[in-house]
């Protein structure tokens, strides 16, 4: 197989199609992330005794504990409800992102089809599922800050529903940009090191060892994307708490 | 002619990248000056400055999308 650029990894591609559907190696990820929830909740409810508990048990535990603790240190008694929300949007990231890092694999959330629909259903849902329904037409009195002069009140409106609107754009852009630099940045560098092990005329000790260097390097990013790809997850999370206060307590 | 000046272009638009590391710099400096004030808060501001990094590395990312849409 020849290497063409970076962004060939990108590509979706099918693995066979219907009259009515394509099944692409994007649906193939997202009904592996499906069954994995599904044998993991499996696997949390065997357990020995109360104090005799599994691995999976234990993880997903701390798991739980950390999104209920960042969840619970931003929202107020009324957004806390929306908990399990959230834990689901934290894992499903983090969990995309990570098997996008497996070679061969593909990374469902380089593509801004997903994370817009994402960020989407999350800003849609908070304006008008949680917002609209608590406070009715009173919502638009968040874009009216109260303590200026009354002169600037159309400039402030005005940048307040952009800001608002771009929300969600800000939130899909930011998990996209995040994923595809870092793939390409890996791409990139493994590139360099199969040009540097393989040239297509000689192969010596001298190349090789050449080539450690950008090898430590690709592991020691392969790491930072691990980082990355969670705290993506995280950033994704805590955004939607902050946005989701604004929504429950109006200010 | 065009191609060569998009080349160029793209070179530039990487010139932001330059505040963004002042931005991260920033960040863990005053996180780092804060923790030695008040060490006993050390892992609530942590939090916080991973928080500021993210966002200012999410700005710096978008410099790369504008140097992709000049060069394809």
């Amino acid at each position: 197989m020849t290497l063409y650029s970076p962004f060939e990894q990108f590509q979706v591609q099918y693995f066979f199609k219907n009259d009515y559907f394509y099944f692409t190696d994007t649906l193939l990820v997202s009904l592996f992330i499906l069954l994995f929830f599904q044998i993991l909740y499996l696997l949390i409810h065997f357990r020995d005794s109360v104090y005799h508990v599994n691995m999976v048990n234990f993880v997903f535990q701390k798991i739980y504990a950390f999104v209920y603790d960042s969840v619970y240190e931003y929202l107020s008694n009324d957004g806390r409800k929306y908990f399990p929300f959230l834990f689901y949007l934290f894992v499903f990231i983090s969990l995309s992102n990570l098997i996008g890092i497996l070679p061969y694999s593909f990374t469902i959330t380089s593509h801004l089809s997903i994370t817009f629909s994402l960020a989407f259903i999350a800003w849609y849902g908070m304006a008008v599922g949680v917002g609209y329904n608590k406070y009715g037409l009173n919502l638009f009195s968040m874009f009216f800050p109260k303590t200026i002069p009354f002169r600037l009140v159309p400039l402030l409106v005005f940048i307040e529903t952009i800001s608002f609107i771009f929300r969600s754009i800000s939130l899909a852009l930011r998990l996209f940009a995040n994923i595809v630099a870092g793939h390409i940045l890996l791409d990139t560098i493994a590139l360099v090191v199969h040009k540097m092990l393989f040239p297509s005329y000689f192969v010596s000790g001298k190349s090789i060892l050449i080539a450690i260097m950008p090898i430590i390097i690709t592991m020691v990013l392969v790491l930072f994307e691990m980082v990355v790809a969670v705290l993506q997850g995280y950033i994704f999370m805590v955004l939607c708490c902050i946005y989701l206060k604004d929504m429950v307590d109006l200010h | 002619m065009i191609v060569e000046f998009k080349m160029v272009g793209a070179g530039l638009a990487t010139i932001a990248l330059g505040g963004v590391g002042i931005g991260i710099g920033t960040i863990f400096s005053s996180s780092l000056e804060s923790t030695s004030r008040n060490p006993s808060i050390v892992k609530t501001l942590f939090n916080y400055a991973i928080l500021g990094f993210a966002l200012t590395e999410a700005i710096a990312l978008f410099t790369i999308m504008i140097v992709f849409l000049i060069l394809f």
